[in-house]
């Protein structure tokens, strides 16, 4: 896939949301629901011996005489998942589907890192790929694994899903596909997807050849499939096609509502900058880099 | 086979981008998508066959625009079977003055030269000038360049003359075009006042010019009624406006004005009026109009007011001193000659007076007048007897020895009544004077001499001897130029045979099987779009 460098312009000021309380395992500036060390007070107890002197709040002491020990937030990191659909439908479009959704990935990948968050990129094609990282220096085989990714073949995304689930379930996980898979298939993705992290996303990633097809007489030809539609053109079709994807994307999104999957468009008529910048943000799998997140 | 325009077949290669969207839309019908999942509703119910004849449309659809193209190509190209003979053109090209209007000569030169063009190596192409005096401007010839530079030439000398003599031009041209089946006319005009004749050889016409709104002088004649320099001026104005009109006619002697007409011109039609002028002879009259219409030839016309030849007259007289001989010899026109009654001379002569009776025969001459004498013995005037009573009763103003003649109160002291021919003076004892037809001549009789009158002592003398000199030799008005037919001045093109409204295009020189083609190509192409819109009609 090609991947406009460009794309990381004015991302500085953003990073990836976690409005819940993170279940990393190691130090890092998410809020968590463990206790120890922090900034945020989460409680109080009564001092035992052995306690760290340092942490009794002695305010309290002064007021009641009771000796009481503060409890704290402890930060802790944030893990992401970002699967990519790298299947033959995804090659279609202008601009390509598969461009469009590496430049969306490249950049969720870029905020997380900079913020020293764990990084794990899976490309679900024929053959799955991966690269992980928590810095920013991890950027680099990223962007080269995606380089590197060209749509081809069927993608098992549920397949791919359940793997990473068992990699240890991460705090996001977001799903850049088109979904253009039989409805059994679809289902089983969507639940596996809310399976692998608490905060599952999908971004729905359409091109022009989805949204405003040219319609003509003639047998449409699956990419993936091979399966031959004869189909006949015009207005009527036109209308009868507009209903068809109004009523396929109402699906979807009402069955992402009911596994809690966060749904968002990601169409490629509008720039993935501006999505990152501004859809994602309003649906808040994107936020600002400081005030959010604690 | 040759070709009127053979740089009209690079337009053949438009076929190759008609093929190739054919063939892309053929790619189009078979096409990878990323997902048929959506387009599955889609889906064409229809059974195999009917889609095959679907395809086969799209088949017949590019059958029938190559075929439009290939059509309007052949009509562009304009091919024309070799016969093996070659072909005569004879092009009449008008140069009337109605050709004078606002390009129509420039568009008649480029009609010239595309008859030329199309006209093939071995066709011998003539031109002959229409309009004032026909003329074979180039004879048959395979150098075509030369009538196109022969047309340029006509071109530039101008417009000028009416068609009246067209019958010849067309005659000439049948000639020049020699056999009916190879040859043909091309009249290049307006149409404004050509008539075309019967020809052996076809005639196709080549229309030039659009309508314009034109003014023109289509009638100036003079008249002389005296010898005094009095004239009935007679103007007629044609109008090719499409509204009413007025107009205002100058007529001018020698730069100076003599009278202004004014005229209401109804639309498309013709007004005259005659006006009485006083001018003096040997002037020229000129005619004009305020010009700024689509045609400046037919604005001016002059005619110059001659004063009429030298009248030979004899005067049989044995008189030494005659006051009718005195009279003849003071007229400037006169050319008097006296011969005593015996010895008359053999010449003609344009008027005889007799004041004594000739012996023998008279000579020629078809005006006499006899004064109280008989002519002779066949003469249908005699003199009877003498008047008793001879005061003059009665005398014809209209006739042409009595204009400006006042007999009223004359005193005639001698005079002999006249028998036979036509009363023109009548005394109270019968008539005094008559006028007949005596074979060729023409005879006015009176019953007495003019030297037994107080005639002399009266204006009228003068001119009664000066009406006699008119009566038989009347000065005329030379012919008026500049005057053209009035169909010259209706310049609106009018229809020509087998003619186009406007040369100017390639077309218009379209022959039938050219047309054919062009309707042709444009019928394909309706059917085409027929089916294609059937076709949206069935989605």
């Amino acid at each position: 896939m090609r991947i406009d460098r460009g794309i990381f312009r004015g991302l500085e000021s953003l990073r990836v949301a976690a409005p819940k309380p993170s279940t990393g395992g190691r130090p890092g500036d998410r809020r968590s629901r463990a206790r120890g060390k922090g900034v945020d007070i989460a409680d109080f107890r009564p001092y035992t011996p052995g306690d760290d002197l340092r942490l009794v709040d002695w305010n309290v002491f002064a007021r009641l005489d009771a000796v009481l020990l503060k409890l704290f937030h402890e930060d802790r990191d944030l893990s992401i998942a970002i699967v990519i659909d790298a299947s033959a439908s995804m090659a279609f479009g202008t601009p390509r589907k598969i461009d469009h959704a590496g430049e969306l990935a490249a950049s969720l990948a870029f905020l997380a890192l900079r913020a020293r968050e764990r990084v794990r990129v899976i490309v679900a094609g024929p053959t799955p790929l991966r690269a992980k990282g928590d810095q920013l220096g991890a950027l680099a085989p990223i962007m080269n694994l995606l380089d590197r990714t060209e749509a081809s073949g069927v993608a098992d995304l549920a397949t791919a899903l359940a793997r990473e689930a068992e990699a240890g379930r991460a705090d996001h996980a977001v799903l850049l596909t088109d979904l253009l898979v039989e409805p059994d298939a679809r289902e089983l993705a969507l639940r596996r997807l809310a399976a692998a992290s608490r905060r599952p996303v999908l971004l729905h990633v359409l091109g022009d050849t989805e949204l405003t097809p040219d319609l003509e007489d003639g047998v449409l030809i699956d990419s993936e499939t091979g399966e031959e539609v004869p189909v006949r053109g015009g207005r009527a079709a036109e209308a009868t096609y507009r209903t068809e994807l109004a009523r396929w994307r109402e699906q979807i999104e009402a069955r992402c509502r009911e596994l809690g999957i966060i749904y968002s468009p990601a169409f490629t008529t509008v720039p993935a900058r501006m999505l990152v910048a501004d859809e994602l943000r309003r649906r808040q799998i994107t936020e600002a880099a400081r005030g959010g997140g604690r | 086979m040759t070709f009127a325009h053979p740089w009209a077949l690079a337009l053949a290669a438009l076929c190759a981008p008609v093929v190739l969207a054919y063939l892309h839309k053929l790619h189009r019908e078979r096409r990878t998508i990323a997902s048929v999942i959506l387009s599955r509703a889609l889906r064409d119910e229809r059974p195999a066959s009917r889609r095959s004849r679907a395809r086969l449309r799209h088949k017949l659809s590019l059958a029938l625009v190559l075929a439009a193209l290939a059509a309007a190509l052949i009509a562009l190209v304009g091919p024309r079977a070799s016969s093996g003979r070659a072909r005569r053109i004879v092009v009449v090209m008008d140069r009337s003055a109605s050709m004078g209007t606002s390009d129509r000569l420039a568009r008649a030169v480029d009609a010239v030269r595309d008859v030329a063009d199309r006209a093939g190596d071995g066709d011998e192409v003539a031109l002959i000038a229409a309009g004032g005096d026909p003329e074979v401007v180039t004879a048959p010839t395979r150098a075509h360049g030369d009538v196109v530079a022969a047309a340029e030439a006509v071109a530039q000398r101008g417009a000028e003359g009416d068609n009246r003599f067209d019958e010849l031009a067309f005659h000439l041209a049948d000639g020049l075009c020699r056999d009916s089946e190879l040859g043909s006319i091309v009249v290049v005009s307006d149409g404004a006042g050509l008539a075309v004749p019967p020809t052996r050889c076809a005639v196709r016409g080549v229309s030039v010019g659009k309508p314009a709104e034109n003014f023109g002088i289509t009638g100036l004649s003079v008249r002389p009624l005296d010898s005094l320099g009095m004239y009935d001026v007679h103007v007629a104005v044609s109008s090719s406006a499409t509204t009413d009109k007025k107009v205002e006619v100058t007529l001018t002697a020698d730069g100076e004005l003599v009278d202004v007409i004014a005229l209401d011109v109804p639309l498309g039609g013709d007004a005259e009026r005659t006006v009485r002028v006083t001018i003096d002879r040997g002037k020229t009259l000129v005619a004009s109009l305020p010009g700024g219409d689509a045609n400046p030839l037919d604005d001016r016309a002059e005619v110059e007011l001659t004063e009429g030849g030298p009248v030979s007259v004899l005067l049989v007289t044995t008189r030494k001193a005659s006051l009718v001989g005195e009279a003849l010899k003071l007229h400037h026109r006169v050319e008097l000659e006296v011969a005593a009654p015996d010895k008359l001379p053999a010449h003609a002569f344009d008027l005889i007076v007799l004041e004594d009776a000739p012996v023998g025969a008279l000579p020629p001459g078809k005006h006499v007048v006899a004064f109280a004498v008989s002519p002779g013995n066949d003469a249908p005037i005699q003199l009877a007897s003498d008047a008793a009573e001879r005061k003059i009763t009665r005398w014809d103003f209209d006739a042409p020895w009595f204009r400006y003649v006042d007999l009223k109160d004359v005193i005639v002291t001698k005079a002999k009544l006249v028998a036979g021919g036509k009363p023109i003076v009548d005394g109270s004892a019968g008539p005094l004077a008559a006028s007949a037809r005596w074979g060729d001549r023409e005879l006015f009789v009176t019953g007495f001499q003019l030297d037994a009158t107080d005639l002399a002592l009266r204006a009228s003398f003068p001119n009664l001897v000066a009406n006699l000199v008119e009566w038989a030799g009347p000065a005329q008005a030379s012919p008026a130029r500049g005057v053209l037919a009035s169909s010259e001045t209706h310049v609106d093109p009018k229809p020509l045979p087998g003619g186009t409204a406007e040369s100017a295009s390639p077309w218009s020189d379209a022959s039938w099987l050219a047309r054919l083609v062009v309707l042709l190509a444009i019928a394909l192409l309706v059917v085409e779009q027929a089916l294609y819109l059937r076709k949206g009609e069935l989605r």
